[in-house]
């Protein structure tokens, strides 16, 4: 596959949409994250936050962010203040009940499970069903 | 500590090819992929900064008289605070003071509402939407921590370790900013209910007031058990008033941080940019070699 086409030196600048400017914030987060740069990974996603607080993505990305240095608290935090604002997120309830879960926080992390069982039957999505499905069978 | 939730293949947003690390199977991504191509335009990191940058102009202009509204309904909040108190002081003295502690303590729990609300009104400026305030609050707590660890932060914020989430308390993300933000969020139109009828973290924000009400609609007839949970819960709301007032300067001190956010906004996405550069170099290179 050609990706020469990539090289921002064959593409002048133009304008581009919002939406498409928070899809290349998360895109880069996302690449940043997964090649363990950590820190400007986080930096990214706090921007893309700032930008669209309502995307549960920024959320996911930034609580991950924690996670990777050990910050589980935090990014329980992070993830109960996106689902504070982006509040039909059934991910955004399932990462905190992971993290909780990993943390000892128990009673937090079922609570949380169940709020994002709820929310993925209210949804009527079969991919987030499948996902609290997942969820709670790894559960003891 | 071991990733919670993967972070799934972003080769397809890059256009390239990179072969990854696959997330275990028991720690499946809660992260979506980006979309194909999304990294594709070309300059949609400056437009991001241009928007950006006049909603930084717009936040300074407002941040000052924001601050100083604040101080204002903060201070009228807390007079009618401590007469609230005051008044369940007085109900103690009389006889049938069970009769009046009830109201009186709804009373406590819904100024102590009025106090949460004023950090949504700082962080609205009086837009619809407390987002702003949860976003701020959010990206403050994550650079505390990446800057400070953890502990340090939690511990500065007022909480220990027992405790699993300050959003669960009402004291929420960013201290403030997210403290009243994302909990009003949740709760809905907290600042014109009652406690007993908004949500859970909004609740949580006169809590102690609302529990000692029930107790004491429910021991009326214990008067000196009640009059001892009268105390503890004077007692109990003061120190709730205390953590107000410091989510509120979080709130003022997260205003503050708006310009510098935006400052920091313009340098990340320099950054971002040229990372962007960088990757798409090294992947046509890459392909071309």
């Amino acid at each position: 596959m050609d990706i020469a086409h990539f090289s921002a030196s064959t593409h002048p600048p133009g304008p581009v949409s919002r939406r498409a400017a928070i899809e290349a914030i998360y895109a880069t987060g996302h690449w940043l994250l997964r090649q363990g740069r950590t820190p400007e990974a986080a930096s990214v996603f706090r921007t893309m936050i700032h930008a669209e607080p309502r995307d549960e993505r920024g959320w996911l990305g930034l609580g991950k962010c924690h996670e990777r240095v050990d910050q589980p608290r935090i990014a329980a935090e992070i993830f109960g203040a996106g689902s504070a604002v982006a509040t039909s997120s059934v991910r955004l309830l399932l990462a905190r009940a992971r993290v909780l879960a990993t943390a000892g926080y128990e009673l937090d992390a079922e609570r949380a499970l169940v709020a994002a069982d709820q929310a993925a039957e209210a949804s009527g999505d079969e991919e987030l069903v499948a996902l609290v499905t997942s969820e709670q069978r790894r559960r003891p | 500590m071991s990733g919670v939730n993967g972070v799934s293949n972003v080769s397809s947003a890059l256009g390239a090819t990179r072969d990854e690390a696959t997330p275990r199977a028991s720690d499946a991504s809660l992260m979506p992929s980006p979309g194909a191509g999304a990294l594709a335009g070309t300059d949609a990191l400056s437009m991001l900064f241009l928007l950006e940058s006049k909603d930084g102009q717009d936040s300074a202009a407002q941040g000052a008289g924001k601050i100083k509204g604040l101080e204002i309904e903060r201070n009228k909040a807390l007079e009618k605070e401590e007469k609230a108190i005051h008044d369940q002081d007085e109900a103690a003295k009389n006889k049938g003071f069970l009769d009046q502690i009830g109201g009186s303590l709804g009373e406590v729990a819904k100024v102590a509402g009025v106090v949460g609300s004023i950090a949504v009104a700082v962080g609205t400026a009086g837009a619809a939407t407390p987002l702003a305030a949860v976003a701020i609050g959010g990206a403050v707590l994550s650079t505390a921590g990446f800057a400070d660890g953890e502990t340090h932060v939690l511990q500065k914020l007022g909480v220990d370790d027992k405790t699993a989430g300050m959003v669960d308390l009402g004291l929420s993300v960013g201290g403030a900013a997210t403290s009243a933000g994302a909990g009003i969020a949740a709760g809905g139109e907290a600042a014109s209910q009652t406690v007993d009828t908004v949500g859970r973290t909004a609740t949580v924000v006169g809590g102690v007031a609302t529990v000692g009400k029930g107790v004491s609609e429910i021991e009326s007839g214990q008067a000196l058990a009640s009059l001892d949970r009268a105390e503890a819960d004077q007692t109990a709301a003061q120190a709730q008033t205390d953590d107000l007032q410091r989510a509120v300067q979080h709130v003022v001190a997260g205003v503050q941080e708006a310009d510098e956010r935006s400052r920091q906004i313009t340098t990340t996405i320099a950054g971002i940019k040229t990372l962007q550069q960088q990757t798409l170099t090294i992947a046509a290179s890459g392909v071309k070699g």
